[in-house]
């Protein structure tokens, strides 16, 4: 990754704990155990913690488990190796231990690409929610456990009605079990239900996360997203097809202030509380796909009603003021903001 | 900001019509009818070998031109219609073929296989995704999985990055009824468009082509004369001038199609498809069409009634690739066996 990416980068943690760097303090000389570390969230995290050693002291030491010995190299040479970071390589499904002295767990590891979910359900769903249960009988025999951030998704909650404007921790949805879609929200959904087994059962302070969409650096182009899609074929002189008629809504969080609010959960003292991680602004995708191809010349033509026609719109934003009031978090960029740094990011990943 | 056509026509003569042609189609006759699509102003111009994208071999046939010959040629007049291929993985490969089809200016990439195995196609949908290449999965010999199983597989292509999945009825066995639950379950399940590609087996290549379109499909696949395997596609001339009594639009003009057609006759005459006793009989045993001259050749050679081994091939359930099984069940029809 060039010099400009990496600077890009670090420029936005900056920002991020120029306000949240109080309510990290907690994990100072602390430990971190990180799954899931080479995906676009686990990427950012290990940013702050860079960011947070090198330059505030806080000699934080993580325990990052990568799938494959060479993940991180591959993805991001220069965060492969720092003052307090150490690699694992494994499939959490057969993790067999955690370090002794780790004071904190991040569960970021899952298999969330549709393709695979489409291909191998089978496999995500063991990924998901028995690599849950693995990490928490792991957790379980920890001596000094502060935190466990479980990494949900705010798919759990099923189908948001078109006319509720924000979901809260409390909204469930219809959800149908029976059909292979489903497998997806219904393994996060286990997670979640194995996690607060073993909350109970063994006394782990555990806080659950239910991210929404994002967007940024490090996050892969190649998965077929409508975010990843608009950007990638902008790139390639589009057209951006839209399936429907382009009302569809989603809310895009930048992807360092996810990381941020991660943190921040981690780092707080709280136990059994869920949140709605997100933008709480909602914009359909008609909107977001102008968004993005106006920052390419020439523009990309968007073609809506790609798709089979009486295409049925869907909404999914999440409401996100208990994080905001119970963790202090906020956001550094608006998605204006965010998607000028991930279009930049991703022009000087492709320069170099 | 644009959108698409209410109907778009997929114009499969030069890739189809291989089959019907022993996959000798010439120089002069891509070139020829190139033009005349580009004329009639289809949606897209499919061209190649019967098997699509680098299946030129012994096993099924090997083509007159390479795909390179054929899709340069194809692709010198199309100003506004849009090249396309057919692509089979374990025929196609990415490096080697896709990339070159690329390279060579093709618009639309169809990833085909046999209905109940997407799984195979997510390498080549996702790579040509990557390259934001417009893409669609194909589930062919369709007939033989049902509407649930066929949302399952295409659900699958979609999750891909397949932005429209078309239905194949290789065999021509389709009757209007399954088109629309097939159809129907498909429209009202993915979010991407869905097509239908007819045989005329049972000469319901028109009937079930219209019955899609109710049921809300927004792509039809059809060839000039019904030039192609077995009894032949839906006749595009034919489908432009019922749709345009229907008032669906499809941006292809009628007399151009209609003279499109009459070129066909006149470049490929006496192998334009009929329907024969021995078509019929491969859709009712629901055999892929394009086993239709082998096993017709392979019949003579063992000297036994080209029917009786489609029915054969029927109970064996054979699909597209499995050419070999032809020779087995001629060689235990002709020897009086039971042949399962």
């Amino acid at each position: 990754m060039n010099a400009q990416a990496q600077h890009l980068v670090k420029s936005d943690v900056e920002r991020a704990l120029s306000t949240a760097l109080p309510r990290l303090e907690s994990l100072a000389g602390k430990h971190i155990f990180l799954s899931g570390a080479t995906g676009c969230l686990g990427l950012w995290l290990l940013e702050y913690v860079k960011v947070l050693n090198e330059d505030h002291g806080f000699s934080l030491q993580v325990s990052a488990l990568q799938r494959n010995e060479h993940d991180l190299l591959t993805r991001a040479p220069h965060l492969a190796q720092f003052e307090g970071l150490s690699l694992l390589s494994g499939d959490v499904r057969y993790l067999d231990g955690i370090p002794a002295d780790v004071t904190h767990v991040i569960h970021a590891a899952a298999l969330s690409d549709r393709r695979l979910l489409a291909s191998r359900p089978v496999e995500v769903a063991e990924v998901n929610a028995l690599g849950t249960h693995r990490i928490l009988q792991a957790v379980r025999l920890l001596e000094d456990v502060h935190n466990v951030v479980l990494l949900s998704s705010g798919l759990v909650y099923g189908t948001q009605p078109l006319d509720c404007e924000r979901i809260t921790e409390q909204f469930t949805g219809e959800l149908p079990s029976n059909t292979v879609n489903a497998v997806y929200a219904e393994s996060k959904r286990f997670a979640e239900a194995i996690a607060v087994g073993f909350a109970s059962e063994s006394k782990i302070p555990l806080s659950i996360v239910r991210p929404f969409a994002v967007i940024g650096p490090y996050q892969r182009l190649d998965l077929p997203w409508a975010v990843t899609d608009f950007i990638r074929d902008s790139f390639h002189g589009g057209p951006i097809k839209i399936m429907g008629d382009g009302t569809t809504v989603r809310s895009i969080m930048y992807a360092g202030d996810f990381a941020s609010w991660v943190l921040c959960a981690c780092a707080a003292k709280l136990r059994g509380e869920t949140f709605n991680v997100g933008s709480p602004e909602a914009i359909d995708l008609l909107t977001l796909a102008e968004k993005i191809t106006s920052h390419f010349s020439p523009q990309p033509d968007i073609q809506l009603n790609a798709g089979h026609l009486g295409h049925h719109p869907s909404r999914l934003v999440p409401e996100v003021s208990h994080a905001q009031n119970t963790l202090g978090v906020g956001f550094s960029l608006n998605l204006d903001q965010a998607i000028t740094q991930t279009l930049t990011w991703n022009r000087y990943i492709r320069s170099s | 900001m644009s959108d698409a056509p209410s109907l778009t026509l997929c114009d499969a003569t030069l890739r189809d019509g291989s089959h019907a042609y022993q996959h000798q189609i010439t120089a002069e006759q891509i070139q020829a009818y190139a033009s005349a699509a580009e004329a009639a102003g289809v949606a897209y111009l499919e061209v190649g070998h019967g098997n699509g994208l680098g299946a030129s071999s012994l096993q099924v046939g090997e083509s007159l031109l390479t795909d390179e010959e054929m899709l340069t040629l194809a692709k010198e007049p199309l100003k506004h219609t849009k090249l396309s291929v057919h692509i089979i993985p374990g025929f196609a490969t990415i490096q080697r073929d896709i990339q070159l089809a690329m390279d060579l200016g093709v618009e639309l990439f169809r990833i085909g296989c046999h209905c109940t195995e997407a799984d195979v196609c997510e390498r080549h949908i996702s790579f040509l995704r990557q390259q934001s290449e417009e893409v669609w999965g194909v589930l062919m010999m369709s007939h033989m999985a049902s509407a649930a199983v066929l949302l399952e597989e295409a659900k699958k292509m979609q999750s891909y990055g397949a932005q429209g999945i078309v239905l194949m009825d290789s065999a021509g066995a389709y009757l209007p009824e399954e088109v629309k639950q097939k159809v129907g379950l498909l429209v009202e399940n993915l979010e991407v468009a869905v097509g239908f590609h007819a045989h005329q087996n049972l000469g319901l290549a028109i009937a079930n082509s219209l019955v899609a379109v109710e049921a809300g499909a927004r792509i039809l696949d059809g060839t000039a004369k019904g030039f192609g395997a077995g009894a032949g596609n839906a006749p595009l001339e034919l489908l432009v001038a019922v749709l345009q009594q229907k008032q669906i639009l499809t941006g292809v003009d009628l007399y151009a199609m209609l003279d499109a057609a009459n070129l066909v006759e006149r470049l490929f005459g006496s192998a334009l498809p009929t329907m024969s006793d021995v078509s019929i009989v491969s859709g009712l045993a629901g055999v892929f069409s394009g086993f239709a001259k082998p096993v017709k050749r392979v019949a003579e050679q063992f000297q036994v009634d080209p029917r009786d081994i489609f029915v054969e091939l029927g109970k064996r359930r054979v699909v597209g690739g499995q050419e070999d099984l032809i020779v087995e069940v001629a060689s235990a029809l002709a020897a009086g066996k039971e042949t399962i």
